[in-house]
């Protein structure tokens, strides 16, 4: 059992409901209606910079929502040590906005100083998980915070992978106290992929770690003979994936829920619609007439 | 069963060779083989990371591009990436010698109206950015190029 897990018991729990990327394109209209929104999340990788206008968005979003944090470049599943530059950065960014939730991803894209910017596909063996929960520790360490890792999509299986994925993140979260962000719309990209039931991978976590939840959207691509899911989050949020969604949260109560699109991002009243959804799909899960999963 | 070094090394090589269908079949044998199609979906990975950093390219080099159009662009780039990986895990910074490159870029002499002259560039005065297909925000404010997405801009 981990020894010490940081708390933020200063900053207040995000509320179990929807919140959305923060886009540039977006802040002027989200600064002036200021819609109702559990959060907004960024990529931290995006301030490590000195230039001005970015911090200065942030800023100002700051005060009106609570921030999530979602790294993209920490490659926790790097044979190699972590990057102390970029836990020192991430520290910086920490210790300024303090922000309500910081997540990151079971993946590497980092082999000696080259770094790939993709999430690649790991693994999972024994050693491969006591790699990746002295990093997380380290992670978590540095930052004087607890983290949250999130499952990755993948279009390829690795011959050596021993351990079930979800029991892999289960694993990883019980040994170090971080949390699990759920990303949705990647269990049934991968599982469409890899040939396996997301139901099944879905039902084998536990309910208690998960503290964020993440919903996108997906294309099917054809290649030759083969049709695969590509997580490019370049759309609506499929029905499957909604379907999935509100089993789990049916299962485990509802969580603060991102909807993640990257890719031709929409004019926000889009974005917003996305939330309205996810919400609707949380107060139906705590009412008391919803159907028990 | 291989070592983590190995594995990465070996999918690390793959992803940083220029665009293509090949394979080794080092890498192929690391893979689990009841999964049809090892070098298809391999080839997702590559396409990811190639695209992406095309894109910042692209974002760090507007008037370049306009000048040598998309193709020539694309081309380039990619030849920049295969022997030019980024070296931190922002993408700020990134390109900075590319125009350095681009002047010494062979292709470059059967283009006549390609100028003589340093092509200037202001990697180094601001971050790498990512032009979104929407606006960025009045002030100028643009996004940094990291999402933990695939990008849909298929290289090759």
């Amino acid at each position: 059992m981990h020894s010490q897990t940081p708390t933020c018991g200063s900053i207040p729990p995000v509320p179990a409901r929807a919140g959305i990327g923060g886009k540039p394109a977006h802040y002027a209209e989200l600064l002036a209606a200021r819609p109702p929104l559990a959060f907004v999340e960024v990529h931290p990788e995006n301030y490590m910079g000195e230039g001005g206008p970015p911090h200065a968005y942030l800023e100002v979003i700051a005060e009106i929502y609570p921030l999530s944090f979602h790294g993209v470049g920490m490659s926790l599943g790097s044979s190699g040590p972590l990057d102390r530059g970029h836990l020192a950065r991430w520290r910086k960014l920490i210790d300024r906005y303090e922000p309500a939730l910081i997540s990151e991803h079971i993946a590497w894209s980092r082999v000696g100083e080259v770094c790939l910017h993709d999430l690649l596909p790991l693994p999972y063996t024994d050693a491969t998980l006591k790699l990746v929960c002295r990093h997380v520790e380290e992670m978590q360490l540095v930052l004087g915070r607890r983290i949250l890792v999130e499952n990755p999509s993948s279009y390829i299986t690795p011959k050596d992978s021993a351990i079930p994925e979800a029991d892999f993140m289960v694993e990883v979260a019980t040994r170090t106290g971080c949390g699990l962000l759920l990303d949705i719309n990647n269990v049934f990209v991968s599982a469409t992929n890899n040939g396996f039931d997301p139901r099944a991978w879905l039902a084998r976590i536990s309910g208690h770690l998960v503290q964020e939840i993440h919903l996108a959207g997906h294309a099917t691509i054809r290649s030759g003979e083969l049709e695969l899911r590509i997580d490019d989050h370049g759309s609506p949020v499929c029905d499957d994936v909604w379907d999935l969604y509100r089993e789990t949260i049916a299962r485990i109560g509802p969580r603060p829920t991102l909807i993640e699109w990257d890719t031709d991002v929409p004019e926000l009243p889009v974005l917003l619609g996305e939330a309205a959804r996810a919400d609707a799909a949380a107060a139906l899960s705590e009412s008391p007439h919803a159907a028990v999963a | 069963m291989l070592p983590l070094h190995e594995f990465q090394a070996a999918m690390a090589s793959y992803l940083s060779s220029p665009p293509g269908p090949d394979v080794s079949h080092h890498l192929k044998s690391m893979m689990r083989p009841s999964l049809r199609s090892v070098e298809r979906r391999l080839a997702v990975y590559k396409n990811n990371v190639y695209a992406r950093l095309v894109d910042a390219l692209r974002d760090s080099f507007p008037a370049v591009e306009r000048l040598v159009g998309e193709d020539f662009f694309r081309y380039a780039a990619v030849q920049y990436v295969s022997i030019t990986p980024p070296k931190s895990p922002t993408l700020l910074g990134y390109g900075k010698d590319f125009a350095r490159f681009l002047e010494n870029f062979r292709p470059r002499r059967i283009f006549p109206i390609f100028p003589m002259s340093p092509i200037s560039s202001s990697v180094t005065s601001k971050p790498i950015t990512r032009q979104t297909r929407f606006p960025s925000a009045s002030s100028g404010a643009s996004e940094t190029a990291t999402a933990c997405c695939c990008i849909r801009l298929p290289v090759f």
